[in-house]
């Protein structure tokens, strides 16, 4: 008999703003529900490796959707999205996970993101305290910063330059350690987001993501904080995460070593050995499995 | 300093696979500075045919990428440090620097990330 994955996928429609979206979302496990949120002009395949992971597995419901536009999430029926600039605004993306949680019927889940999931981490703590019970922060910071200067956004989505250079400036990103094999892996996913996707994700990640004034007003007493930085990540730093984790009283933080941007993708077992204390953190302030 | 083995690197880059695909339709002359010393790569339709190391001013080039010679030195080693794993991140962290046709340099950025890891193979020095 051939091997069968756990995870199943499925869609879910739900209605942000007055549009219906259809939405494709993986899942696996069972526990306290933890919904995975992909990075920049990526999908959800990017957790593949922790949906099949039984250690982590048997105490969560590991949730990975695909956001609008990406993946297999399919631009809305009812909008002209094609004679509008596509971005990705933060009102959007945090009603957006609220919209999901509830289509799921999620109690109280927790949340992890990577890269601009990682700030968006930040943002549902601010702005939706104890909605989720524990936000984990991936390669996330206050602000973005001169690492995505604006300028180098309209370079993601040229007419002269192809979808070949953001799967390339991708893999630059990640640890020279990690396995070749997980690295052509992410840049692949990369190569097959729309070339718009990118450069509009990116408006969330480095123009309207500023937690500057506000990250120290996170009460972790209703959400948890947890970051964790790539040492070898050129964009989120470990100085930028930390330096976030600094503002946050309460917050977990710990430098991922030989990891990068990456970390969940690149190097699943490496990543393993950070997030697990984090994911039993997680368990304990919830008095066990769900 | 990382002194090129200019010859040698240019047949082990024709001889890749991944960078000739990525090469491919690249015409172009890329100037690589490691420290003060200037290489210029004659690249013809997706084939390296010269790496010139005895560059004056009346050699022209379309891309520049450049770095101080110890960063150089980092960059190359089989594990680099953090930041010193392609030039982009060097560029951002460490002093490296960008110039020229920044359309083509993005446009075959494949190629020119590939070329990097084409030298830290061995391949680049003597």
């Amino acid at each position: 008999m051939a091997r069968r994955s756990p995870i199943v996928g499925g869609y879910v429609y739900l209605s942000v703003d007055g549009v219906q979206y259809r939405v494709y979302y993986e899942e696996a496990g069972s526990g306290i529900p933890l919904v995975l949120q992909h990075t920049a002009s990526a999908d959800g395949r990017q957790w593949r490796h922790l949906l099949e992971d039984e250690d982590i597995t048997s105490n969560f419901r590991l949730i990975a959707h695909d956001l609008p536009y990406h993946g297999k999430s399919i631009p809305p029926e009812s909008e002209r999205w094609w004679e509008t600039e596509y971005k990705l605004t933060q009102a959007f993306f945090e009603k957006f996970l609220l919209e999901l949680a509830a289509a799921l019927e999620l109690d109280r889940p927790a949340y992890m993101g990577c890269s601009m999931g990682g700030h968006m981490a930040i943002d549902l703590a601010i702005d939706h305290p104890g909605t989720f019970r524990a936000v984990i922060g991936l390669e996330a910071g206050m602000q973005t910063g001169r690492t995505a200067p604006p300028r180098l956004f309209e370079w993601f989505n040229h007419p002269r330059v192809s979808n070949d250079f953001k799967p390339a400036l991708m893999y630059t990103m990640m640890a020279p350690t990690s396995p070749e094999a997980y690295r052509r892996e992410v840049s692949f996913v990369y190569s097959q987001g729309a070339p718009v996707v990118m450069s509009g994700d990116l408006n969330y990640y480095g123009i309207e993501h500023d937690v500057t004034e506000s990250a120290r007003t996170i009460d972790t007493t209703k959400t948890a904080v947890y970051i964790l930085g790539g040492e070898y990540d050129w964009s989120g730093t470990p100085a930028v995460c930390r330096a976030l984790a600094d503002e946050i009283e309460g917050a977990y933080y710990r430098e991922m070593k030989g990891l990068g941007h990456f970390p969940m993708c690149e190097n699943p077992a490496r990543f393993k050995e950070y997030l697990m204390p984090v994911l039993e953190g997680i368990l304990r302030a919830s008095d066990g499995p769900a | 300093m990382p002194v090129l083995d200019v010859d040698g690197l240019r047949k082990a880059l024709n001889a890749d696979p991944e960078f000739r695909l990525a090469s491919r339709l690249w015409t172009a002359r890329l100037l690589l500075r490691i420290g003060e010393q200037p290489y210029v790569f004659e690249i013809s339709n997706g084939e390296v045919e010269r790496i010139v190391d005895a560059v004056t001013i009346f050699d022209p080039w379309d891309i520049e990428l450049a770095g101080p010679a110890d960063g150089w030195d980092q960059l190359l080693q089989r594990e680099p440090p953090p930041f010193y794993q392609d030039v982009f991140p060097a560029i951002l962290h460490h002093g490296f620097r960008m110039g020229g046709d920044l359309e083509a340099l993005f446009a075959y950025y494949p190629a020119v990330r590939r070329m990097v890891d084409v030298m830290r193979a061995g391949n680049a020095t003597v």
